[in-house]
């Protein structure tokens, strides 16, 4: 299993899926659906972001017991991480930790197992978690799609259940100057160097951790300028900012970047991904936690993760989500692995968790109550 | 006279003729071309693409002149509706009016009426690349052999008066390596933007802005680059751009002051350097052109010394010397450029003077 499991992961790894080519979408999902050719499946597309949802009970189904969600995208790497290579027992490229050795293991999972559970048995495969998830798993949601349980098979959790995450904003910040030719810096006012200027109060206030904290971080991603010419004063400026925010900063962040930041700029917030959590004592928790114990011979805690997944589109809608992957590092990095042999346990735990929903667990149709922050998430 | 003049800067100007397109800086060549194409022999010249003429008016080949005009027809770049020239109260606005298409349709419609009437050989270059430093335009003509005993560029910034010596140029690219990492883990990568700020506060502090023009060396931070295109990314690398315009008692020290206010793990790239450009106020043409300057609007044009350096260094590398001298106007290179129109009829005549009376 475990072989077959990381020769379908450096398949898909193969395939430059990088999060906003729709053509390699496209093609990975083609891929995906040879992978699952016996079953049904329903397509979505949102603003051409292309995903799949596939079903062991046939193309019209949008409520199930258990989901499992992958997302087939990839942040860039360099050309080499597209060729991935198995060494010392770790698979490396770029993905393979997020999420594509996890993908592996789900659709190899579906296909062996799917048409032999009762239940209705789904696998949501998106392709633009990286950017929003707004057009994968947010629309499948907005769609009607919805499950008592949703598993994603993110990464960062190595086989603990991932309960609860940072919520994130994507903050613009535009500050406008006046354009002059640069020998006569004293026409002109550089939007550059004001944008830095006000951005020393904010970095002070969030310095780059040295540590792993479970507090609000704030970072800069990007600084662009439309100035092209080397001779110009720059007439303009927006820096992106990623903010990733702890639970008692979730009412307070916005209020608080803006006050550290001067009057005269402008502030877009977007607020990608809400904070989310899942109670602790979930019955399928439980269950997963359990197996997990058993077939990896770990009790593993729950975990807090910092980095936000897809799992709180489904909490809008009160459906629980968590996180559960592989085994691996360094995400986002150029010397991103997993774990070979985590594979195969993680197929295991997974495989035993669904015969178990399926003699064991019995679940009731929930009533779902809609905050209003919660409803605001879902239209499109 | 001036009609001429308004209708070829006109079609000039509604060429955006900026650095990226080599169609319209083709075009923009084409009207000058056709201008003159019969009555003079045109040399055209290509170095990587970019082409650039010279009109001469001597029956045999010769790379010496005695004077040479200089103009570009390359534009930075503008809004849309920069490409529509617009007169209004003697002022006709729009990108490269006054940088410098209008001193341009000046030169060549002088050139044009004048140049068979002139018996020492006179030439008219006209380059596409000044706006971003001139070696495949000037630099490359110069290279090639070109020479004169004086040139007159025609670029912006001297409002009628005489800039006999510019500020230095010197643009560097300031490169951080950091480490990147996932932006919900700070703690696992090192921000290179970040790294790039402190290296770029600490060169801020030791050349500050000046609020009101100064003779001072400056530094603009024209663009910064990360090679992140992800919004959950730390950056991994960035890099800025520096522009320094030095004044000549820089010239020695200036990138050890760079290298000592900036981290060492900050890369430096220099992209060019040229020193400051320098023609005695007592060398013979200059004093002839400031004399018919006198003649023409009654009053002695003055000497300046420029922030912004014109393609005349490309010619003080080999030796040759030459001053910028132009029309009036304002705003080269922002959103309100202009340029004087009665300053352009006056520019003829100074500029028709001035060849004349060195046929004495």
């Amino acid at each position: 299993m475990r072989d077959q499991i990381v020769r379908l992961a450096k398949d898909l790894i193969t395939i430059p899926s990088v999060s906003g080519d729709i053509e390699k979408a496209v093609e990975i999902l083609e891929f995906g659906k040879q992978q699952l050719a016996n079953f049904a499946f329903t397509p979505f597309v949102s603003n051409t972001y292309p995903s799949l949802l596939f079903s062991n009970q046939g193309t019209d189904r949008r409520t199930f017991k258990i989901i499992l969600n992958a997302h087939l995208d990839v942040v860039p790497g360099k050309k080499e991480q597209f060729h991935p290579y198995e060494k010392d027992g770790k698979l490396y490229g770029r993905g393979v930790f997020d999420m594509k050795a996890a993908t592996a293991a789900m659709l190899l999972l579906f296909k062996n197992e799917a048409h032999k559970l009762s239940f209705p048995f789904g696998l949501q495969l998106t392709t633009d978690e990286e950017l929003s998830g707004f057009h994968g798993t947010r629309y499948q949601v907005a769609q009607g799609v919805r499950a008592d349980f949703v598993i994603m098979g993110e990464c960062n959790s190595n086989l603990r259940v991932t309960n609860q995450s940072k919520g994130r904003h994507l903050i613009k910040i535009i500050i406008e100057g006046n354009t002059a030719h640069a020998a006569y810096p004293w026409h002109g006012k550089n939007a550059l160097w004001e944008m830095y200027q006000a951005l020393n109060p904010l970095m002070q206030a969030f310095p780059t951790p040295k540590e792993e904290i479970y507090k609000t971080t704030v970072s800069i991603t990007r600084i662009k300028t439309e100035n092209d010419a080397t001779n110009k004063i720059p007439g303009n400026c927006t820096a992106f900012l990623d903010v990733r925010y702890a639970p008692e900063d979730k009412d307070t962040i916005i209020a608080k970047i803006k006050s550290l930041l001067p009057s005269t700029i402008r502030l877009e917030a977007d607020h990608l991904r809400p904070y989310h959590s899942v109670e602790a004592k979930n019955k399928y928790i439980t269950s997963l936690r359990k197996i997990t114990q058993e077939i990896y011979g770990q009790d593993l805690p729950l975990r807090f993760a910092h980095a936000t997944s897809d799992a709180p589109f489904f909490a809008a809608v009160g459906c629980d989500a968590i996180e559960f992957g592989p085994v691996g590092q360094n995400a986002h990095q150029d010397n991103e692995w997993v774990d070979s042999n985590s594979l195969e346990t993680y197929y295991y735990i997974l495989k035993k968790f669904l015969a178990t929903v399926d003699t064991h667990v019995k679940s009731s149709p929930k009533i779902i109550n809609l905050s209003s922050e919660k409803k605001a998430l879902l239209p499109l | 006279m001036n009609d001429a003049i308004l209708k070829l800067t006109k079609q000039l100007m509604k060429i955006s003729s900026t650095k990226d397109d080599a169609e319209a800086l083709s075009a923009a060549l084409d009207i000058v071309k056709k201008e003159l194409q019969g009555y003079y022999p045109i040399e055209e010249y290509e170095s990587q693409g970019i082409k650039s003429l010279l009109i001469h008016n001597t029956t045999h080949r010769t790379k010496h002149f005695k004077i040479i005009l200089n103009a570009h027809v390359d534009v930075v770049t503008g809004t849309k509706k920069q490409f529509s020239p617009l007169e209004k109260d003697g002022k006709l606005y729009g990108r490269g009016s006054y940088d410098m298409k209008a001193a341009t349709a000046v030169m060549v419609i002088l050139f044009k009426q004048l140049a068979k009437k002139i018996s020492y050989p006179l030439a008219l270059q006209v380059v596409t690349d000044e706006e971003t430093g001139g070696l495949n335009g000037t630099h490359y003509q110069v290279k090639e052999g070109l020479r004169g005993d004086f040139v007159i560029t025609g670029d912006c910034g001297s409002n009628l008066n005489i800039v006999n010596q510019a500020k230095g140029i010197m643009w560097l690219k300031l490169h951080s390596s950091g480490r990147k990492a996932h932006g919900a883990y700070l703690w696992r990568g090192d921000n290179a933007l970040w790294k790039l700020h402190h290296a770029l506060a600490a060169l801020h502090k030791i050349f500050p802005v000046p609020s009101e023009e100064k003779w001072v060396t400056t530094m603009n931070l024209a663009k910064i680059e990360t090679d992140n295109n992800a919004f959950n990314h730390v950056p991994e690398g960035a890099t800025a751009y520096l522009d320094f315009r030095f004044i000549a008692k820089d010239e020695k020290n200036i990138m050890a002051k760079i290298i000592k206010a900036i981290s060492p793990d900050i890369e430096i790239e220099i992209m060019f350097c040229n020193p400051p450009e320098y023609v005695a106020p007592d060398n013979d043409y200059l004093k002839r052109l400031g004399e018919m300057g006198k003649k023409v609007i009654g009053e002695e044009p003055q000497l300046i010394a420029a922030h912004a350096p014109s393609d005349i260094r490309h010619y003080n590398e080999v030796g040759c010397v030459g001053v910028g001298f132009g029309p009036k106007g304002a705003y080269q290179h922002a959103d309100d450029e202009w340029v004087d129109i009665k300053s352009l009829e006056e520019y003829y005549y100074i500029l028709e003077r001035f060849l004349l009376s060195l046929e004495k």
